[in-house]
């Protein structure tokens, strides 16, 4: 098996404290490639990895691959961007896609409408609620929806920018998060990896809400 | 009369049937966070504001995919 993680940011690595573990027992000898150009930095530690310095990729890969020989560990030390997106997502690849915005988002998309066989596991989050949202293809057919879709706008027509295409003066402003809600949406995206294994995703998306404690799966009819 | 109404993970059933789903929308924003300008679909199909909705359409207003990570 061939995983893609990109993004090793809240989400990112709460999917990490499970799915090895998952797959070191049931799919020895897979491969994880974790993809990211930024550092971690103290400021992140109530959510993120506690790792000092070090690119987050290459910091989370080496120490993955102490915790789990039965696995195979990768690092991309550098933002998913037009030019290494062909590279980074390919055939027959499983995607979770942990990032914090929607231009990276619509890029990925784009690159998976490319492949005939790839399974596109996106989450995202606000404060205390998010969702998951599942693009699927297999034999160059599409079983579920592409996650820019025209039910989604904010990732069709995305308003930010790719991390990649900032200038190195450009600040962004990060919102703050709660480190439940990461986890509960790594917790969806692993779930719907579950449901792909056994033969049994049927939805494109996923809400959560971690307040009333709900989510809700959803499969979308295209307007043809 | 019973249509049901969905934001997100959330839901309610609501006595609003042959009201319009601006009316719905005005009435549930509070109670589900509906942001504003939401898309509406009535049974998985988008409409406009001024749509009659009918007992035992299902509106949702769609919520934006979560940005962060």
């Amino acid at each position: 098996m061939n995983i893609k993680i990109i993004g090793i940011g809240g989400i990112g690595c709460s999917l990490l404290k499970t799915l090895p573990q998952f797959l070191a027992f049931r799919f020895e000898g897979s491969e994880i490639t974790l993809v990211d150009g930024d550092n971690f930095e103290p400021r992140n530690r109530d959510r993120q990895a506690d790792f000092e310095v070090g690119n987050k990729a290459e910091e989370m890969a080496k120490f993955l691959a102490k915790q789990w020989p039965e696995l195979v560990f990768d690092a991309v030390s550098s933002y998913v961007s037009l030019e290494n997106v062909i590279s980074v997502v390919r055939e027959g690849d499983i995607v979770f896609l942990c990032v914090d915005n929607h231009a990276t988002r619509r890029l990925v998309s784009d690159r998976c409408q490319d492949l005939d066989d790839v399974l596109l596991i996106s989450g995202g989050n606000e404060f205390t609620d998010g969702n998951i949202q599942v693009n699927w293809r297999r034999d160059g057919e599409e079983l579920t929806m592409s996650i820019a879709n025209e039910f989604h706008p904010e990732i069709l027509f995305p308003r930010d920018k790719n991390p990649a295409e900032r200038g190195c003066d450009e600040i962004v402003e990060s919102a703050p998060q709660l480190l439940l809600t990461n986890n509960a949406v790594a917790t969806s995206m692993l779930n719907a990896f579950y449901a792909f294994l056994e033969g049994k995703l049927d939805y494109d998306e996923v809400y959560i809400d971690i307040f009333p404690n709900n989510t809700r799966s959803v499969k979308r009819e295209r307007v043809v | 009369m019973a249509v049901r109404v969905v934001s997100g993970a959330s839901s309610q059933n609501v006595d609003l049937a042959g009201k319009t789903v601006g009316d719905v929308r005005a009435f549930m924003a509070q109670a589900l966070n509906i942001a504003d300008g939401a898309q509406a679909l009535v049974t998985g199909h988008s409409v406009g504001d001024d749509h009659v909705v009918a007992e035992g359409d299902q509106i949702e207003f769609v919520r934006e995919a979560g940005e962060k990570g």
